[in-house]
């Protein structure tokens, strides 16, 4: 009897903590055509596109809050122009994020970037963590092109961008 | 007038203060003389991009130096050049900037570290793993005025 008593008090605690934790969805956010610039005059190297983005997580779940997030990766990244010499300035895309109570992570790649495109992937990082910049209230994306020569006008893209959140119920 | 008078202060104090952290903003060479690396500020924190190197090509592939020895495989591709090493430093008065990182692409490794400018040319980058003693301290010269 003991004994009996003593495993449905296991499995009762058991069965309190797995309540406690709820259940855990992922859903897809994602930011549609941001518009990356940096400002001219720009030079042959590394230059910096920014933007940033008002975190909306009533977009994943109304009412969701950030406390509720347990992961945050990137999935998608896409880069686009309209600019009839498409990236055939550029030698390379690195892209970052960062918030202001958080560290800027490296979260996406394409080197080297092919000419003719006006529309490329990039590819992901499959281990950064973003949790910490979700739960923020505004995000800066920061994409690094490699400039081949220099440029006096503005540098301006498009940026189609998706995240795999888990969160809390 | 008093809560103008205040105001103002308060304004005059923000500004004098974001002018002391801006110092930071500029392109300056480690001690080895193998790279430059330019301080800009995103947001409200200063992060440091290696803008140019001794060596800029692999001896091997005779191909741009990639960060090879990233804890990330899928991030190996990341060229060297244009590479952050600096992430994440918030100014904390007193010509110091607190609560970054500095990564080695030498090892794939990344540190704590602390940044105290001596004088308007020269910074002390203080790169440490766990407490501050334990660490290494790499000075830095300023290459261009301004910002």
């Amino acid at each position: 009897m003991t004994l009996n008593m003593k495993n449905l008090s296991v499995v009762c605690i058991a069965l309190m903590l797995f309540c406690a934790c709820g259940t855990e969805s992922k859903k897809t956010y994602l930011i549609k055509d941001a518009v990356l610039t940096a400002e001219g005059p720009l030079f042959d190297g590394p230059n910096t596109l920014q933007t940033t983005h008002r975190i909306d997580l009533s977009f994943i779940e109304p009412g969701l809050s950030p406390d509720q997030i347990t992961g945050v990766k990137i999935t998608k990244a896409t880069i686009s122009t309209d600019d009839s010499v498409g990236f055939d300035q550029i030698r390379n895309f690195v892209l970052q994020l960062t918030a202001a109570d958080a560290k800027m992570e490296k979260i996406a790649v394409l080197n080297p970037v092919q000419k003719g495109l006006k529309t490329v992937d990039l590819s992901v990082s499959s281990e950064g963590e973003l949790k910490d910049n979700f739960t923020q209230k505004e995000i800066i994306l920061i994409l690094d092109g490699d400039l081949i020569g220099d440029k006096e006008d503005n540098l301006s893209y498009k940026g189609n961008f998706e995240f795999e959140i888990t969160y809390k119920k | 007038m008093k809560t103008i008078i205040i105001s103002c202060a308060l304004w005059l104090v923000h500004m004098v203060g974001s002018a002391q952290a801006d110092q930071l903003l500029g392109v300056w060479e480690p001690s080895n003389g193998k790279a430059r690396v330019k301080i800009e500020k995103i947001g409200e924190k200063y992060y440091g991009k290696i803008v140019w190197l001794k060596e800029p090509n692999d001896p091997k592939t005779g191909q741009p130096k990639l960060d090879k020895n990233n804890p990330d495989a899928s991030l190996r591709s990341v060229p060297l050049k244009g590479y952050r090493m600096l992430k994440d430093f918030k100014f904390s008065g007193n010509n110091q900037w607190e609560n970054g990182t500095i990564y080695d692409p030498e090892n794939g490794s990344t540190y704590k570290c602390i940044i105290k400018m001596t004088d308007s040319n020269t910074l002390d980058i203080r790169g440490y793993i766990g407490v501050e003693a334990l660490g290494r301290t790499d000075v830095w010269k300023r290459l261009k005025t301004g910002k």
